[in-house]
């Protein structure tokens, strides 16, 4: 009597197949994924989308200018109203501009 | 007889959920992207609010008073009934969920006569008036895991400050040293 080869028919059997294909797919799919928020992370690219709003807009919301700097920023630059003169013992910087006009006495 | 397939073909030969998890897996992106805006929308009217405060706040701490002190608890007062929870709870901000004082202060947030005001150097003396500074979190879906990694964790917010200066009137008490140290004669000129 001739055995019968229970390795062939095991491997004859498929079932169960595409439950291990689509593991391999989702796995696949979850490191891209992952690298590239990874990716998005280490190269600053949310910072420079949301730069408009947290650079350029909360100047504006501070000094009404979207390159405004304050004294806290490195500035005064296009201030509203820090003093324009920085040679005559003035603290402003470049191109600040006075909303109230306030001339120093005697001038 | 003819032999049926076995049960997972059966299943990848249909084709229904398909458009159920295509749709799951848009929606995420979508929704994060619209409350984004919703946010942002409320974080912008919030600002707006902020700088009508801060304007108030301004207006208290410019009117006279009994001494500076009463003038500046008058500021403090103004900030605290329109942006915090209440005179009880000056910690705990008014609108948490759009945004939350920051940078310091009593209450978080506020400053009075912020630095480099000084009241004797001509072009730093405008300085005098209130500040409040807030921070607000812009999605409230985090997009890709933006502001939730170490890299930048505040990629997912934004700072603003709004200011105002409308300087301060002598109090009554600083008015009588004045006028003191003149050897002037007051009667209600203070």
């Amino acid at each position: 009597m001739v055995k019968p080869n229970r390795a062939a028919q095991v491997h004859k059997n498929e079932s169960g197949q595409a439950l291990t294909e689509y593991l391999l797919i989702l796995s696949v799919i979850v490191v891209a994924y992952v690298g590239m928020v990874r990716v998005i992370e280490n190269s600053g690219l949310q910072r420079q989308l949301l730069a408009p709003i947290t650079t350029s807009f909360a100047a504006a919301y501070q000094y009404g200018h979207t390159k405004g700097k304050g004294y806290d920023d490195g500035g005064p630059e296009n201030h509203p109203r820090a003093t324009a003169s920085r040679g005559r013992g003035g603290t402003g910087g470049a191109n600040n501009f006075r909303i109230f006009f306030n001339p120093r006495v005697g001038q | 007889m003819k032999k049926s397939s076995p049960p997972s073909c059966k299943i990848l030969k249909s084709e229904e959920g398909q458009s159920t998890i295509e749709f799951a897996l848009t929606m995420v992106l979508s929704l994060a992207f619209t409350f984004f805006y919703i946010q942002l929308c409320f974080f912008f009217a919030f600002g707006n609010y902020v700088h009508y405060a801060t304007f108030m706040s301004a207006r208290a701490y410019l009117s006279a008073g009994p001494n500076q002190e009463d003038q500046a608890s008058r500021a403090k007062s103004v900030i605290v009934r329109m942006l915090k929870k209440s005179e009880g709870f000056t910690g705990i901000d008014r609108f948490p969920s759009i945004a939350k004082g920051t940078g310091g202060g009593d209450p978080a947030g506020f400053q009075l006569d912020p630095a480099p005001f000084s009241r004797y150097v001509r072009d730093l003396s405008w300085l005098e008036g209130v500040r409040y500074k807030f921070r607000g979190r812009l999605f409230v879906i985090p997009l890709a895991g933006i502001g939730r990694g170490s890299a930048d964790p505040n990629a997912n917010s934004v700072t603003l400050t709004s200011e105002s200066f409308l300087l301060r009137e002598p109090s009554t008490e600083e008015c009588q040293s004045f006028i003191e140290k003149k050897n002037a004669i007051y009667d209600n000129g203070c």
